[in-house]
């Protein structure tokens, strides 16, 4: 037998930005101890942490690299996507001060969990080996059970950390057994490996390779919430604290949904055959059932998650793309989401106070009197999420659309047009409230500078990228 | 060279932007004024342009594409911000600024009393950058986002009185009518990208002759999921359900949606996209027929109607009608004729039956009025202009346009006898429905003697003169206007000379007319000018009762047949109900869903593995 | 006797694990249930990796089972606090948020 790990292979700088982090994540937990009660310190501290695992991502140059005998790669994907993870931890961060200090959060772990969950995130975008998946995936999902549940004596947050915890840790049984089936009929654990092994000889019909994929695809399913194993979102979302569920609803997502593409459209391009028309079906029914799930809800956290879940369903056709057509388009889609749903959860964490969160959308009525400038943000974010023009959202649904149209997938860009539409209708409500309804109830805002500040950077963000996308699109696409 | 035609798109947007952020803050009749004044300096840009253009030579006005930036320009497609300036846009621009201001300097007054007179500019300022938009575009893309917005703010403007129920439904159909067409316009947008890649109208129009042979059936399909578009905008059958209701809004927001824009966008749109429907004969025979077919529906439906809004609105799609025949047949330049002549004197109808409701309080029915021509002489004589002119009363301006495309139908190329006879049918109905309406409200004596009618000031009197001289005059224009748009459509199209036809043509107009003024005057008992008038041959000839049963026989049961059967089978049964149903059926999955996600984490992973188990069974058997 | 026995003792383990996770209301026991699913994993890696020679199996198992302990730690604590504000752990009744 050869040494396991070959010492060339082992390149410290290649993971320079899962050392960082790790490195702030388990600092900041020190400095807990020292902090005394006011946390903001920390949550500054864990933003000068992303900000350096930010800059560390661009230390190799000479992309792709492969290290730790080819299980960790440095690409522009994954390179891309450490960037919108920093970004949206380091949104979630900002809107979680106030709302910690609001609703009595007083645990210190809140933004070291956040590091970690990121380091789990990096883990998983640059991993081409099944076992780095697997702990990236795990990394990430318990650090997320524990911020779901983080606040430990409020009943919904609990249920929403139990029911993610155990539908989580359900998935990820078919998640290993897939990956245990897929190293039976490959013999290795490495996607490089298998896709070169497909590609030279014949295990393309191997059956067990095909059920280890199927099984796979259920695992990722979960992990980004697509029908049907989507049902957890809902629950968990509307459970979790505010700025968890913006958090989970970006990076995570995004994170798996790169793992996704890695094994499906990077390794198993040549066997699409059998699993192309699984995921086509898939992305339909998410569309639908997100969309048409969205259209009754009267809480707005639940409005969102269902709305996340159709937003999936359309970021499902970048993995049918299977090129870098369809990567490019996948990190266009999450840096303009990233922008728009913690734009849109930012406001919904002002419009509440202590003790009310006020997430009923009944309660949004009548802002726009008395709130013109919040209600125009909101609005903005609404047209963004439905894929209006001229703002982001659009623009990252025609480049997806767009994507799959050469790809020659007419029906279904047809039927995500028309999901579109439907989607329209709720994103509509919650106008029409705003500006068409006299006021059910008093408005006692908690607006902080900092709450502020990430409006503004989401408005102009989502506004910017869609009168300008051009240089996000070129970076992305290169 | 027309750079500066970007003005014309700018200043309304910048109308509605002002006005929606500082409309709060300045007074009311500045407001307004800035409104106006926005649409106004919109219309002398685009006469600007008009004389620039006018000063070129005839093949060189085509496809000056202005792109004020690039929008989306990486990688496999590419997206500007572009305009396209040729007669056929500068002519849209100029009916849709023309009467837009018009339409906005009428609503000064008609809307003075409104508590939120601001808003209400803003979103008229919002339609007319829309439609501008609309008309503009260079490529399906901005076509489409112009269409979706001219959808959204006719939903802001039909229920802008929202503590009004049936304002609001009615604000709700029209948007669900129009999201059904924007999906159509969608998908044959997707359908384009594909086959062409790309989406500018001058790469499309060059290379679709050569990628394609007649009747192709791809060629048949986009052009049909664009006609949904155009017949959603336009209110065709089966799409039209929302533009009798759209009523509701305020009257110049009836004006506006009926004669300078939004109905409109489905004949410019068929103009547009020529080159693709006359690869696509089939289609061009389709939109004919429905043309056709909704010319006379509408006609049976207004014949029968009390209220006077509703009676002009189902003209309105009449006369729509008759559009579609005419691009349907191929003589596009007529159907845009037709939309030129139309959109004036439909403005001058809607604009003078607002004058009457704002004289009357309020009231909208034609049986509560009378005797109007004492009190309002001015609306009076615009009523009648405008009536004349849809009646297609000789040399009044509906009568070229009219007889251009009754000629045609029988005539051109496409044409033949059945098109020719339901648009002459058409004809007579129209005479008979708007005089209908002008004899109930004008002649007589007033029904409703506690009202106190009174004639509008002169801010609502000076539009409805210059709309009342357009119509009169503009038929005049056929040949020029001709001339100008031959270009576009590659030949200017042949007037034909039929003395028979127009005759008979002309005759049935009359007839309507006549027909209408003999009911009239049978049911009215108390009318003594015209009892005396007609007292001899009435008293010799006919038994009144005797006329009244043929007339109620031959006329009033049919027509009221035919109308209550249009509107209970077809509206009502028919695509409401198609839309309700939808409309619940989505409501019913949505709580299925709801149902389903039942809170419990069992049946949770239950699904996850009934889906696990379906997706194994179908990769392992299949 | 070959890899199709190890394959179908690791599947009917599995299978167990699953059937568990759905019969069992008690979350604690659902978790075990979850943790047998684990362990057929764990079975069929190291299994496939005696038969295919290579150690990546073997690596994997270890870190599953690491992972694996992680996990029951945290999903434990989250069944304690539950326990604590609730009283009762029956998986049943825990669904305030549905809909």
């Amino acid at each position: 037998m050869e040494p396991i790990l070959a010492p060339e292979s082992i390149d410290l700088v290649s993971i320079a930005p899962v050392l960082v982090l790790t490195v702030f994540a388990m600092g900041v937990m020190v400095l807990d101890l020292f902090a005394g009660k006011s946390k903001t310190l920390l949550a500054f501290v864990s933003i000068v942490g992303l900000l350096m695992t930010a800059i560390s991502a661009f230390a190799k140059v000479g992309l792709p690299v492969f290290s730790f005998n080819d299980s960790y790669t440095v690409d522009h994907l994954s390179v891309c996507f450490i960037l919108i993870f920093t970004l949206s931890s380091a949104l979630a961060i900002l809107i979680s001060i106030d709302y910690n200090d609001r609703e009595n959060i007083k645990a210190g772990e809140f933004y070291s969990l956040v590091l970690f969950c990121t380091v789990g995130m990096i883990v998983l975008a640059s991993s081409t080996d099944l076992i780095m998946i697997f702990l990236g995936i795990e990394i990430v999902s318990i650090c997320l059970y524990v911020l779901a549940g983080i606040r430990r004596n409020h009943l919904k947050s609990n249920e929403a950390a139990l029911k993610y915890f155990l539908l989580g840790a359900f998935a990820t049984g078919f998640l290993l057994y897939g990956m245990a089936l897929m190293y039976g009929a490959t013999g290795t654990t490495n996607l490089i490996s298998i896709a070169d092994l497909i590609k030279s000889d014949g295990v393309k019909s191997e059956p067990l390779l095909m059920i280890g994929a199927v099984l796979l695809l259920i695992g990722f399913g979960f992990k980004v919430a697509s029908v049907p194993f989507h049902m957890w979102a809902p629950d968990v979302y509307q459970g979790a604290p505010s700025p968890v569920t913006a958090f989970m609803a970006v990076g995570p997502k995004a994170a798996a949904l790169v793992a996704f593409f890695r094994v499906f459209a990077e390794t198993l391009p040549e066997i699409s055959f059998f699993w192309e028309t699984l995921l086509v079906t898939i992305s339909i029914l998410t569309m639908f059932i997100g969309n048409l799930g969205a259209i009754m809800q009267t809480n707005i956290k639940r409005l969102l998650a269902y709305s996340s879940v159709s937003h999936v369903g359309y970021i499902l056709m970048a993995v049918l793309v299977k090129n870098t057509l369809g990567s490019a388009s996948l990190i266009f889609y999450m840096v303009t989401y990233a922008f728009m749903i913690f734009g849109v959860f930012a406001i919904i964490i002002m419009l509440g106070r202590k003790g009310d969160e006020n997430l009923e959308i009944e309660g949004y009525s009548g802002l726009g009197f008395k709130h013109p400038v919040i209600a125009l943000c909101m609005t903005v974010f609404m047209l963004s999420l439905g894929g209006l023009p001229p703002l982001a959202g659009f623009v990252a649904k025609f480049y997806i659309f767009n994507a799959a149209l050469q790809e020659g997938f007419l029906m279904l860009v047809i039927i995500a047009v028309l999901n579109s539409a439907i989607s329209l209708y709720y994103y509509l409500k919650v106008i029409v409230y705003m500006y068409m309804k006299e006021p059910v109830r008093e408005f006692q805002l908690s607006i902080t500078p900092i709450t502020l500040f990430v409006v503004a950077l989401a408005i102009i963000g989502t506004i910017q990228l869609g009168i300008f996308p051009d240089p996000i699109l070129s970076l992305a696409q290169q | 060279m027309f750079f500066y035609a970007w003005f014309i798109l700018i200043l309304p947007l910048l109308g509605f932007i002002g006005l929606s952020l500082l409309g709060d803050k300045i007074p009311k009749k500045q407001a307004g004024y800035a409104g106006c004044l926005t649409v106004g300096l919109s219309f002398l840009v685009t006469l600007t342009v008009l004389g620039q253009l006018l000063g070129l030579a005839p093949e060189k006005r085509l496809g000056h594409v202005e792109t004020l930036y690039q929008w989306v320009s990486s990688g496999s497609f590419k997206l500007d911000l572009a305009i396209l300036i040729d007669p056929l846009s500068v002519f849209m621009f100029l009916i849709v600024t023309g009467v837009g201001f018009l339409i906005h300097v009428y609503s000064l007054e008609y809307m003075k009393d409104d508590p939120e007179y601001s808003r209400f500019f803003a979103y008229l300022n919002l339609f007319i950058f829309s439609m501008l938009l609309l008309v503009a575009a260079a490529d399906f893309f901005f076509l489409i986002v112009g269409w979706a917005f001219v959808g959204l703010a006719s939903y802001l403007l039909i229920g802008f009185w929202k503590e009004k129920t049936s304002a609001v439904l009615a604000a709700r159909k029209a948007f669900v009518m129009n999201v059904i067409g924007d999906v159509g316009m969608v998908i044959a947008a997707l359908m384009i990208f594909q086959n062409f890649n790309s989406l500018s109208y001058m790469d499309v129009f060059s290379a679709a002759p050569d990628q394609f042979r007649t009747n192709d059936d791809t060629m048949l399909m986009i052009t049909l999921l664009l006609l949904v578009g155009a017949f959603a905008k336009s209110a065709q059958i089966p799409l039209h359900t929302w533009l009798p209701d759209a009523m509701e809004g305020p009257t110049p927001v009836s004006a506006l949606i009926h004669a300078a824009t939004m109905v409109t966008a489905g004949v410019y749109l068929v103009a547009r996209c020529h080159v693709l429907y006359e690869l696509a004969p089939y289609t061009m025979y389709f939109i004919a027929g429905i043309g056709a077919i909704t010319a006379i529906f509408a006609g049976t439906m207004g014949m029968v109607q009390y209220d006077i809004k509703r009676v002009i609105a189902y003209s309105t799609m009449s006369q729509l009608g008759y559009m579609f025949l005419a691009v349907g047949i191929g003589v596009f330049s007529f159907g845009m004729f037709h939309l030129m002549t139309h959109a004036f004197f439909k403005a001058l109808l809607f604009l003078s039956a607002g004058s009457v409701i704002h004289g009357m309080n309020g009231e909208q029915d034609i049986r509560k009025m009378g005797g109007l021509r004492f009190a309002m002489p001015l609306t009076h004589i615009t009523f009648l202009v405008g009536a004349v002119c849809l009646a297609g009363v000789p040399l009044t301006s509906g009568f070229f346009s009219k007889e251009a495309i009754i000629m045609s139908s029988w005539h051109a190329e496409m044409g033949n006898f059945v098109f020719w006879g339901m648009a002459v049918l058409a004809a007579g109905m129209t005479g008979f429905y708007i005089f209908r309406v002008y004899f109930y409200t004008f002649i007589g004596k007033s029904r409703s003697p506690e009202t106190h009618p009174h004639e509008s000031p002169f801010i609502m009197a000076a539009p409805l003169l210059i709309l009342a001289f357009l119509s009169l005059v503009m038929g005049f224009s056929a040949h020029w206007v001709d001339q100008f748009l031959g270009p576009v459509f590659g030949a200017t199209a042949h007037h034909y000379e039929d003395a028979t036809l127009e005759t008979i043509a002309v005759l049935a107009g009359l007839g309507g007319i006549l027909t209408a003024g003999v009911v009239y005057m049978t049911s009215q008992d108390k009318l003594e000018f015209a009892k005396q008038a007609l007292a001899p041959v009435y008293d010799l000839l006919f038994n009144k009762y005797y006329i009244d049963e043929i007339y109620d026989f031959l006329i009033v049961k049919p027509v009221r047949a035919i109308g209550a059967f249009f509107e209970q089978k077809v509206e009502k049964e028919g695509v409401d109900f198609v839309v309700d149903e939808v409309g619940l059926q989505v409501r019913e999955i949505s709580r299925g869903i709801s149902f389903w996600q039942s809170g419990n984490v069992r049946t949770y992973a239950l699904s996850m593995l009934v889906g696990m188990v379906t997706i194994l069974f179908f990769v392992v058997f299949l | 006797m070959g890899h199709q026995f190890v394959l179908i003792i690791s599947a009917t383990i599995f299978c167990i694990g699953t059937a568990g996770f759905l019969i069992r209301k008690n979350p604690l026991i659902m978790l075990m249930s979850v943790e047998l699913m684990l362990n057929s994993v764990n079975f069929l890696l190291v299994g496939y990796s005696s038969f295919l020679k290579t150690l990546d199996g073997q690596i994997f198992a270890l870190i599953i089972m690491t992972v694996a302990a992680a996990e029951v730690v945290v999903g434990l604590a989250i069944i304690l606090t539950i326990f604590r504000t609730r009283h009762e752990l029956n998986v049943d009744h825990i669904n305030v948020l549905k809909g």
